[in-house]
């Protein structure tokens, strides 16, 4: 469905007819949203997927209620027949209401947006796009028995965006991403690593990652973890993590904690909560080395909007500034809440799920060291730069980050690999032993799981390679 | 032609797909309604309704693979839609170990208990579920409810060029309350059902707030090796992500941590795991796969012993067996995981342990690695610590860091009686009693 194409009228329509049952908000989302998907395991082809998807989203508010509808066969009769079901149970909804809900205040906004490709997604052939995958699998394939995953993925999202206060947005978004899986075999050991990368934009984005040469290094790295890895070495030592520990770090115990609906509860039964409340806000929480921001505006990111799902501008939010939690993330609710008002937050997956708050581009910000400077100096040590298993308890306080490829520091210098270091740790046990930040900075991509029905949403996540304290290792 | 009007619109792309030259073609036509409540903090927070048809195609030329969604609703374009798809998949490789889908036609053998018409015109009634089962909770002293009340009512159509045609209607609802008293003193339940009658909203509230109110300040957990007492929620979990590594793909993939496992031990001589789709009132229960193959019994571990992986037809050919009848048309699944119950009552288990826990939920487990096992999750909500048999407090922050063939080996007891378990943090429906297992490593952050 392109913008020439799109049945304004209809998303027009629906808010009109919102108003007239009784709405005092209506926001809808018509879209057409592709995806595609090209898998190989091992050396076999799996299945290409080609997914095609038109549908609108609608969200209203009645007598202070909440109420999301979403369907995908747009003949008119349909869709205003759902709208009058749901308003129906809003109303009936209503009733459980101690207070109104309210959103936050924000100017009507116009704008159009198109995420530029240098090299459009489809024109580049699909056999193309396989044989990338096939050129990655050479690579792999330098150490012998290495088993891998490899998905190439990708999505168009044409989206039209109003509401009843007069907003009219219309964004062109195109995404790409890689996924894999790899499993490194030795002497009937193994070790297995997974990475994602993703932008917006064509297909000039794919070239930027290098996956052919780092992913031969990589299996390259895993083999000699199997085959010489130490265990990490006992009592306090110093911790240098990469940007990819860095950036999953900063998602989990910063991105996620300072999301506002979770603070005030809106995720209790699925995604959890938080160990933040409005009485943290300007509170240390770390060493003044540290500031970790959410940017979406970040051109090129797999993040990346111009506006969100509730029509705000989007803008860079300080999230922790000089050691001290600055800012939470907002959508209109949330903001209302709190007094204050949305930051931008609000996205949905697609027209099927309800916009909720989400990250965008979560990273840490570089500081002044090169990489080398943060090396030296450390007697004892650990380098983690890449990572296996991680997980983080609903309230993001109590997480843990597996060593992947990993070595031991001595006297400044790398030496042998170090096999699983264990990096188990507090939110603010980790905030407070950061020392220094080198100056590079880098990104991963993920999709973020959040929301019921679970909404995997694209985000970066990066920072610089830093250096911690005080750690012990499991 | 209207692609939604049923088997026309499904034999209608079979045919189109075979005349142009496919070798294999599975064509789906999906009708649903899913309406959820979402409540938090004791207020709904957001109603909503997703109305949606889907036709779904999966074709092979060749032994080219090709799935994709058909949009087009008159016959010139459907055929247009399937000329270009096939097109795009004869530019790719093939893939050998390919080798087609089920040739039926079969004869299909319903499933009591799977489609309630009061589940399927509830509307806005729902509100009465969640006010009632939020009450009930408020008056065990909790402080906060929040969670979700769903129900879906769906109707799909199957053709394939194995000569399937079939058609099922369903309804499903699951309701989850997580009930807290304040930020760390949690207590969380879901219940499931085909059927209205069969959901109990009002005993599942109580009970999550049961357990929130005995979870009361909670201290930190301390590193070591200690008998666990899964309650059926956390274990649950557990084996969700034990059902995938059953499949023949993740076997293939080296995502299998029971890769060469067949006809070896891999747990406790009492535990015996069984895939069923055919269960009634199974929440993922259905007549046939998506290959139109019908759907079985499947006993994966008997008496600690692994019997088979999860296959379709191609997987099962290449494996040299009978596809069990979990398609997937590309990676097979589990239907209802059903773990076979012990003899005895949970308040004995607790009894016997010396020095352990009782953990009544766990999030975001993970595994290090796929093909050994090695994994570490997160118990929340309410995790009792048990002395010489008797529960003497209540910790929070820890982890369960271990393997998962330790933990199926280690198992020392069942209980009589077990529920069906799926949710957020459960991916796959797992009907479980409580389990102990010996001996289960725990570890807290520095």
């Amino acid at each position: 469905m392109e913008k020439g194409t799109m049945d304004r009228d209809l998303a027009d329509s629906v808010v009109k007819k919102a108003q007239e049952l009784g709405a005092s908000y209506a926001e809808v989302r018509l879209e057409s949203f592709d995806a595609s998907a090209f898998l190989l395991k091992n050396d076999t082809p799996e299945i290409s997927d080609f997914q095609k998807s038109n549908g609108l989203g609608a969200r209203f508010l009645v007598n202070g209620a909440m109420g999301f509808m979403s369907i995908n066969d747009l003949k008119k009769a349909l869709v205003m027949k759902r709208v009058e079901e749901t308003i129906r149970t809003i109303r009936a909804s209503a009733r459980m209401l101690k207070s109104p809900l309210k959103f936050a205040s924000e100017p009507p906004a116009k704008h159009e947006w198109v995420v530029r490709q240098k090299e459009k997604l489809q024109d580049v052939d699909p056999k193309d796009k396989m044989e990338y995958l096939f050129d990655v699998r050479k690579a792999i394939r330098e150490v012998d028995g290495t088993q891998s995953f490899l998905q190439l993925f990708e999505t168009m999202s044409r989206k039209y965006y109003t509401n009843s206060e007069g907003s009219m947005l219309f964004s062109e978004t195109p995404r790409i991403g890689l996924f894999y899986l790899l499993t490194v075999s030795a002497g009937g050991d193994s070790e297995q690593r997974m990475l994602e990368h993703g932008a917006s934009g064509g297909w000039e984005s794919v070239k930027k990652w290098n996956t052919i040469h780092n992913v031969g290094q990589e299996v390259r790295a895993l083999k000699a973890v199997l085959e010489k890895g130490k265990a990490a070495p006992k009592g306090d030592v110093k911790l240098v993590l990469s940007p990819e520990l860095v950036g999953i770090l900063v998602h989990e115990c910063c991105g996620h904690p300072t999301e506002a609906d979770r603070i005030m509860g809106r995720e209790a039964a699925q995604a959890g909560e938080s160990f933040l409340d409005r009485g943290w806000l300007g509170k240390r929480i770390g060493n003044e080395a540290v500031t970790v921001v959410e940017d979406p505006t970040v051109e090129g990111s797999y993040g990346f909007y111009h506006y969100d799902d509730e029509g705000v501008k989007a803008r860079r939010r300080f999230l922790i500034k000089d050691g001290k939690v600055n800012d939470f993330l907002h959508n209109r609710q949330t903001a209302a809440m709190m007094g204050i008002r949305s930051n931008g937050a609000a996205r949905a997956v697609n027209y099927s799920f309800e916009p909720i708050v989400r990250m965008a581009n979560t990273f840490m910000l570089p500081g002044k060291h090169s990489f080398e400077e943060l090396m030296e100096g450390v007697k004892k040590g650990v380098y983690m730069k890449s990572f296996t298993e991680w997980n983080i308890d609903d309230r993001r306080w109590n997480q843990r980050y597996v060593g992947c490829e990993s070595y031991l520091i001595e006297n400044g210098e790398i030496k042998a690999p170090v096999r699983r270091p264990v990096f188990e740790i507090t939110t603010p046990g980790f905030y407070e032993r950061v020392e220094a930040c080198g100056k590079d900075i880098q990104f991963v991509a993920g999709e973020c799981g959040k929301g019921e029905p679970m909404q995997g949403i694209p985000v970066w996540m990066g920072g610089p390679h830093i250096r911690l304290k005080d750690v012990r290792l499991g | 032609m209207d692609i939604s009007e049923s088997f026309r619109g499904a034999e209608f792309v079979v045919d189109q797909a075979k005349e142009l030259g496919a070798d294999d073609c599975v064509a789906t036509v999906t009708k649903s309604l899913a309406r959820q409540l979402k409540f938090v903090n004791n207020e709904i927070a957001t109603s909503k309704a997703w109305d949606f048809v889907n036709t779904n195609v999966f074709m092979s030329v060749g032994k080219r693979i090709i799935s994709s969604t058909i949009r087009e609703t008159d016959e010139a374009r459907i055929r247009e839609a399937v000329k270009s798809l096939l097109a795009v998949a004869g530019k790719m490789q093939p893939k050998k170990d390919y080798n087609g889908i089920a040739k039926g036609p079969f004869q299909y053998r319903e499933i009591p208990e799977t489609f309630d018409q009061k589940v399927a015109s509830l509307a806005e009634g729902g509100v009465d579920i969640v006010s009632s089962a939020v009450d009930k909770a408020l008056e065990k002293g909790v402080k906060r409810c929040s969670g979700v009340l769903l129900w879906n009512s769906s109707e799909s159509f199957k053709a394939t060029s194995g000569g399937v045609k079939a058609s099922e209607k369903g309804t499903d609802m699951q309701f989850s309350l997580r009930a807290l008293v304040d930020k760390e003193m949690s207590g969380h339940r879901v219940g499931l059902s085909r059927m209205m009658g069969k959901l109990d909203h009002n005993r599942i509230a109580l009970e999550a707030a049961d357990m929130a109110v005995k979870a009361s300040r909670p201290s930190d957990g301390k590193v070591g090796k200690y008998d666990v007492l899964f309650h059926p929620m956390a274990f649950a979990n557990l084996m969700s992500y034990t059902a995938n590594s059953f499949s023949a793909f993740y076997v293939d993939s080296g995502f299998s941590f029971l890769a060469d496992k067949i006809g070896k031990k891999v747990a406790s001589d009492m535990f015996s795991l069984t895939d069923d789709g055919t269960v009634p009132n199974g929440y993922w229960s259905t007549k046939y796969d998506e290959e139109g193959h019908p759907v079985r019994p499947t006993p994966l571990v008997k008496d600690g012993v692994m019997q088979t992986y999860l296959h379709n037809t191609s997987t099962a050919r290449n494996h040299k067996t009978e596809s069990t009848g979990n398609a997937g048309l590309i990676s097979p699944s589990a239907w209802n995981i059903d773990i076979r119950q012990g003899d005895m009552e949970v308040e004995d288990m607790i009894s016997s342990i010396k020095d352990g826990l009782y953990v009544t939920n766990l999030w975001y487990t993970r595994f290090t690695n796929y093909r050994t096992g090695d994994f570490s999750t997160i118990p929340r909500d309410a995790i009792f610590r048990v002395k010489d048999g008797k529960i003497t407090g209540n910790w929070k922050s820890i982890r369960i860091s271990d393997n998962m063939l330790n933990i199926m080996r280690n198992v020392s007891a069942l209980s009589r009686a077990k529920e069906q378990v799926y949710w957020w943090e459960t991916s796959v429906p797992v009907t479980t009693p409580h389990v102990l297992v010996k001996g289960v490593n725990v570890t807290k952050p520095q």
